[in-house]
């Protein structure tokens, strides 16, 4: 009886490092996670980056400013269209395009999720497996690598270069079933501050109005026409007559809402968002409108992808970056109640 | 010059035309600058599939080219196969030379073997068949803030519960076969939509990629 007790005792002290070193794996896993998750609060950065979705490749530039200094990000296309994305810390989102002679802003203003990974890190770890590896090299800065791999073939898997001074994310691939690489952003190049210098803030604020400074200066007749839409989204009855029947495991309703004049050709659309916590998958439900073609059928932008349905004259439209197979999964068990 | 580089970059996409092709590819043979530009896209791309060599040899093409000048008449395989024999007995003894060439052979059978497991064709169940349907109820714990309603552990409410559906990673679904449409500009608004409700900027911190997507996608088309 002893020595089966001293047996047990020497097999449990044989354990203790293991267990002991996994609980390290998830602390570090979480350290990495939670200063990638808070980097864009504490640091206000520059850079170039490459833009590689399946066969398109293009190149971007980024200007941030730190939470803390005020906030705010300006993204900006070097090849192809004149486009750029402005977003403040209130959550405003314009889109600022070069069309012709003219430049149209399209502003937005929307909630938006943050830091819910790590509040939701034991549940997203049912339907995700995380390796950390050890340092590599991005835009001449050394980074931890991150792989994130799904446990089923209904969400896509992860790799993730995440900067060892400031946690911020220099490289992501997005990975399909098969491992092949649906999308990707890496930097060339980055500068960090401390403090941001008045020329970053300037460029960052410079849409904040939807009005550029140098623009407003001008004579009226010199000014390009800025077009501002009022979109407004409310939060949808708890009744709905719409009901989804099947949905891959881990996946959570986050919001529910009504649109009103987002889109061009309905006036009223519900959308619903679903997440496992990593992708999200979005429904929307429109009125089918005389003389506007619904879209039935499947398409792609990169890793995104859309699947389209009428169901009782309604368009419904799935659409998320999850594989094909998913989005027509939810597509398909989408039902009308009444 | 400006031109020839988007037709560079055309050819690089592989949507030029073949008479296209042929005056880009006549233009890298007297145009330097342009065959750097050429490298570069290539680097670029490699860098981006992760397909970069250990080592970079950046004269390369100076060499490979210099060893073309350089070499004499094109000999047969077997002779090619010959002289390459000769060269390995040189560098090894006749016992290193024998286990050389079955080690080689064994590698040769292993990976043989292995592409061939790796490019046995899936199998041709659906989607459906695949699926280990279970039902749960559906738990609720609702908080809300201003506009955002955030549902803890809820698989859906709106309408009741939904089956959840659960796949094993092993067991690949084989999606029907459905033609895939191009992107129509009416998805646009459903794209915008969703990019900004997408849970990615909590993930990558710095909302970069749905900021990224919604200027990929105007500058692509």
């Amino acid at each position: 009886m002893i020595s089966r007790a001293v047996c047990c005792a020497g097999l449990w002290l044989l354990l203790l490092p293991t267990l002991a070193s996994a609980e390290d794996d998830t602390s570090l896993l979480k350290y990495w996670l939670d200063k990638m998750l808070q980097s864009d609060q504490s640091y206000s950065y520059e850079g170039t980056f490459v833009y590689r979705r399946l066969e398109d490749m293009m190149s971007m530039k980024i200007a941030h400013i730190a939470d803390c200094m005020g906030g705010g990000n300006r993204l900006e296309s070097l090849s192809g269209a004149e486009k750029a994305v402005v977003h403040d810390l209130d959550g405003v989102t314009c889109v600022v395009e070069v069309r012709g002679e003219e430049e149209v802003t399209e502003c937005h203003r929307e909630s938006r999720f943050r830091g819910t990974m790590l509040k939701h890190f034991e549940r997203i770890k049912n339907y995700y497996k995380f390796d950390l590896f050890d340092s590599d090299r991005i835009a001449g800065r050394l980074c931890r690598k991150l792989v994130i791999q799904p446990s089923d073939s209904l969400r896509y898997g992860h790799r993730l270069w995440v900067d060892e001074e400031t946690g911020l994310l220099l490289r992501t691939e997005l990975l399909d079933t098969d491992g092949k690489v649906l999308e990707q952003l890496m930097f060339t190049d980055l500068k960090v501050y401390n403090s941001p210098p008045e020329d970053l803030i300037n460029r960052v604020k410079r849409n904040a109005n939807n009005i550029e400074p140098a623009v407003a200066n001008l004579p009226e007749s010199e000014q390009p026409k800025v077009a501002t839409t009022a979109a407004t989204h409310e939060d949808i009855p708890k009744v709905t007559k719409w009901r989804v029947t099947k949905m891959p495991e881990g996946f959570d309703l986050l919001q529910h809402f009504d649109h009103r004049g987002r889109h061009t050709h309905s006036d009223h659309v519900e959308h619903m968002i679903f997440s496992d916590g990593m992708a999200t998958v979005s429904i929307f439900i429109e009125k089918n409108k005389a003389g506007h073609e619904p879209f039935i059928g499947r398409s792609s932008m990169g890793a995104v992808n859309v699947y389209g349905s009428v169901i009782d004259d309604h368009q419904v439209t799935i659409v998320g970056e999850v594989p094909f197979a998913t989005v027509q999964l939810i597509g398909n068990a989408i039902r009308n109640t009444k | 010059m400006n031109d020839m580089r988007e037709k560079l970059s055309a050819l690089m996409d592989g949507s030029l035309k073949r008479s296209e092709a042929e005056e880009v590819l006549s233009a890298l043979d007297r145009h330097p600058e342009l065959l750097e530009e050429w490298s570069r896209y290539h680097l670029i791309g490699d860098a981006l599939k992760n397909n970069l060599p250990t080592h970079i040899d950046l004269q390369l093409n100076e060499r490979v080219k210099a060893e073309l000048a350089n070499a004499p008449p094109l000999k047969s395989q077997s002779s090619f196969a010959q002289d390459i024999l000769i060269k390995l007995r040189g560098y090894f003894s006749p016992p290193q030379f024998v286990s050389v060439g079955a080690f080689a052979a064994t590698t040769f059978v292993a990976v043989l073997v292995g592409v061939m497991i790796g490019a046995s064709p899936p199998s041709d169940h659906s989607l459906e068949e695949h699926m280990t349907v279970a039902t749960q109820q559906a738990p609720h714990a609702v908080t809300s803030t201003n506009n955002l309603v955030t549902l803890e552990v809820a698989p859906f409410t709106a309408g009741g519960s939904a089956q959840v559906v659960v796949v094993e990673h092993s067991q690949n679904p084989v999606v029907p076969h459905m033609e895939q449409k191009v992107w129509e500009p009416k998805l646009n608004g459903y794209l915008n939509s969703h990019s900004e409700f997408s849970t990615s900027p909590s993930m990558y911190g710095n909302n970069v990629l749905p900021m990224v997507r919604l200027v990929g996608h105007g500058s692509s088309q």
